[in-house]
């Protein structure tokens, strides 16, 4: 990571401009079994909000489903993401942070490296989750995840001078 | 395995167009000041607490209150409902959360931040009781309880962004007539205690910084707090008190790797922000994204719909809409099943 860590702000907005997906943010939490929740707007992808936030030194994670029951969903492409394509995160007090891929990996649900998607390896990364190999009918559930991780490139504040903060 | 959670920002939508449009972020309208202080380049980052910044008490399942407190800063509970004695006391400069979507926010909020000082390092070891000592900025944890008598003085040496963390692994307890002296430029705003179980402040006294407790907060007759109080699953008890949200003044930068306050349009951010990473809870098993609407069907099974309409293969998009959530697999008079 060359850029400078951002302060803390909430993701509003995500734009992944080679998949053409620009889209508001939910936030999300935790089921009470442990597992993450999942956005249940199949067009709307969620910060996972017990973590840092983009741009922040750890790594921020964006979970979107990759499909409905009827179809394509928000995430249908991520897949298809190459190193150097962009991810942009707009936050709430208007900075947009960019990050690049890196790369794009899919694991087994059964050995999901969750430590490496939500642990912190010193630098500022965002991973966008969802789902993707084999689709198991049976149980309804895909097999595996596709994990993109990307790193901080760098940021752009707003044209207005922040207020000071209280 | 699919979750109900999932909080929906309606102010998110007009930005979408004007924020990623051709890249550009002219026009962009700050949604919420930044929260917290960049850090000077040796020093630790502030705790940022969200939207739990705006509130002088935060609680889990009560607030309860005796006498004329008056709180500066909104004041809120989640899950619980129950706010009582106010009146006789008031909450000015704010606003009072009873187990609205704020407060569900701000108690989110607080435990990101509570996780996020919880973690610091490096830690300085301190005695059980804190009275008499003059600490600079840094993290200082005592594995159980932490406590002061008398006074405790907190210097920031002439550096405003100065940040004192402290990490109580139970209680905080401080006994009448303490003092939490801020010195040398030190700011109530940048004073953490973090405390495992409930923090007690007794009677009569001086207190600064934000508690962050694990279960409650009990503020004893008179005394007066320059910071917060918030307290995620228990109750928070005041008594006569006053409670203030601190203001924080971002101090200009003095050494050379530090950063400036202002930005300019379209540049990037530059120098020295928050260093410290930030892990929070790590969630167990594997998300569930995903439904199979796109999947192929395998292996020669037919998936029939409520409807009685078949799908084979390909994917559903080309099929026409289902009106129902499930698909079932049914055994089929010599067909084959999964």
């Amino acid at each position: 990571m060359t850029a400078p860590a951002v302060l803390r702000s909430v993701p509003v907005a995500l734009g992944i401009p080679a998949l053409g997906v620009a889209v508001p943010l939910s936030s999300l939490g935790l089921n009470s079994d442990g597992t993450v929740e999942v956005p249940t707007d199949y067009q709307e992808p969620g910060w996972f909000r017990l973590g840092p936030t983009p741009g922040q030194i750890g790594s921020s994670v964006i979970l979107g489903h990759v499909d409905s029951y009827q179809g394509p969903a928000v995430f249908f492409k991520l897949g298809t993401l190459r190193p150097g394509d962009r991810v942009d995160v707009l936050l709430a007090d208007g900075v947009v942070v960019h990050f690049a891929v890196d790369g794009v990996a899919t694991y087994l649900k059964s050995q999901f490296p969750a430590d490496q998607v939500y642990g912190s390896n010193g630098s500022s990364a965002l991973e966008l989750v969802t789902c993707g190999g084999q689709f198991d009918q049976r149980s309804g559930h895909y097999l595996s995840n596709i994990v993109v991780a990307t790193s901080l490139v760098g940021s752009t504040s707003p044209a207005k001078v922040p207020p000071t903060p209280r | 395995m699919t979750g109900a959670g999932g909080k929906h920002d309606h102010r998110s939508h007009r930005w979408i167009s004007v924020a990623l449009a051709g890249g550009t972020v002219s026009g962009l309208v700050a949604l919420a000041s930044l929260v917290g202080t960049p850090a000077a380049s040796a020093s630790q980052a502030t705790v940022g607490l969200g939207s739990a910044t705006s509130f002088a008490v935060l609680a889990g399942t009560t607030v309860t209150n005796t006498g004329p407190s008056v709180v500066s800063g909104d004041l809120g509970l989640s899950p619980g409902s129950a706010v009582t004695g106010f009146p006789p006391g008031t909450v000015g400069n704010g606003t009072i959360h009873a187990a609205d979507a704020v407060a569900v926010q701000a108690q989110s909020d607080l435990t990101t931040g509570y996780l996020d000082a919880a973690g610091r390092t490096p830690v300085t070891t301190v005695s059980a009781d804190l009275g008499g000592q003059t600490l600079v900025a840094g993290v200082y944890k005592a594995t159980s309880g932490l406590g002061l008598t008398g006074t405790v003085t907190l210097d920031a040496k002439s550096d405003a962004n100065s940040v004192f963390i402290f990490q109580a692994g139970s209680t905080l307890i401080t006994a009448s007539n303490s003092t939490v002296q801020l010195t040398g430029g030190a700011q109530a705003c940048n004073v953490f205690w973090q405390v495992g179980s409930s923090a007690t402040l007794g009677t009569g006294s001086s207190f600064s910084g934000s508690i962050l407790a694990l279960t409650s907060a009990t503020v004893q007759t008179g005394t007066t707090v320059s910071g917060r109080v918030l307290a995620r699953n228990g109750q928070v008890s005041l008594d006569n008190n006053t409670i203030t949200v601190p203001t924080c003044t971002r101090a200009a930068a003095t050494s050379s790797t530090s950063s400036t306050t202002t930005v300019a349009a379209g540049t990037a951010q530059s120098g020295a922000t928050p260093t410290t990473a930030v892990t929070g809870v790590i969630p167990r098993g594997a998300p569930a994204t995903g439904a199979g609407g796109t999947a192929p069907a395998g292996h020669g099974e037919l998936l029939v719909t409520l409807g009685g309409l078949a799908l084979l293969g390909a994917a559903a998009a080309t099929a026409v809409a289902l009106t129902v959530r499930r698909r079932q697999v049914v055994h089929l008079p010599g067909g084959r099943d999964a």
